[in-house]
């Protein structure tokens, strides 16, 4: 089971954020502290609907959270 | 680690634990023929009780470790997880059930078959609990 081929800036998006925690932004989208854990660790991809939501929490497009580095 | 995983680990455990006892028991049967199947049924109740016990105590306890947790709802990736384990564990499932439909033409007694069954169920269960926990700690 290769991650898949999607990497993130949340890490980088909650720090600027003023250390917001994994559990913060996981209330505010809807899913549990361990599932962005998992989608900042890249063992989960986020369904369209989450990424859009991590993405409008941070008031960032899309592409500037997510990115594929896959072929 | 995640509610559910943990769950998951609760589930794999406690189904080793007693259905493991319970195949080599009835494996292992060397009485009366005409008890064997008086023997079979009652132990495996007992293996249930004691399956549901401990499922119920250790999920309880894990619970008790991490209320919000416990309490929240499934999210969409445990929902995801959910989903893959399970068509996964439906094709350990059906060859394993093929196989004990097949013991019948083996000339199997019908408790025999019933324990074939139930162990394709169980092999099953295992297979989603594992899975589950697989998907969980690795990612897909």
């Amino acid at each position: 089971m290769a991650a898949p081929p999607i990497t993130n800036t949340i890490r980088t998006l909650r720090f600027m954020a003023g250390e917001m925690t994994q559990a913060e932004l996981g209330e505010r989208i809807g899913v549990t502290r361990q599932t962005i854990a998992a989608i900042e660790a890249g063992k989960y991809s986020p369904s369209l609907e989450s990424a859009f939501r991590i993405a409008k929490v941070f008031g960032k497009p899309l592409d500037e959270v997510f990115a594929w580095e896959g072929e | 680690m995640p509610f559910r995983e943990k769950i998951a680990w609760v589930s794999l455990a406690g189904i080793v634990a007693a259905f493991t006892p319970y195949f080599v028991l009835v494996g292992h049967y060397s009485g009366p023929a005409s008890a064997y199947a008086g023997f079979s049924v009652g132990l495996l109740i007992g293996m249930v009780v004691v399956l549901t016990i401990l499922v119920t105590v250790a999920s309880i306890g894990v619970a008790l470790t991490n209320i919000r947790d416990a309490q929240a709802p499934a999210d969409e990736r445990d929902h995801t997880v959910a989903r893959r384990a399970s068509s996964i564990a439906y094709a350990v499932l059906l060859p394993a059930l093929f196989f004990a439909m097949a013991t019948v033409l083996l000339g199997w007694s019908a408790i025999g078959v019933i324990n074939a069954v139930l162990a394709a169920v169980v092999l099953a269960e295992l297979a989603r609990n594992a899975l589950e926990i697989v998907c969980y700690r690795r990612g897909w």
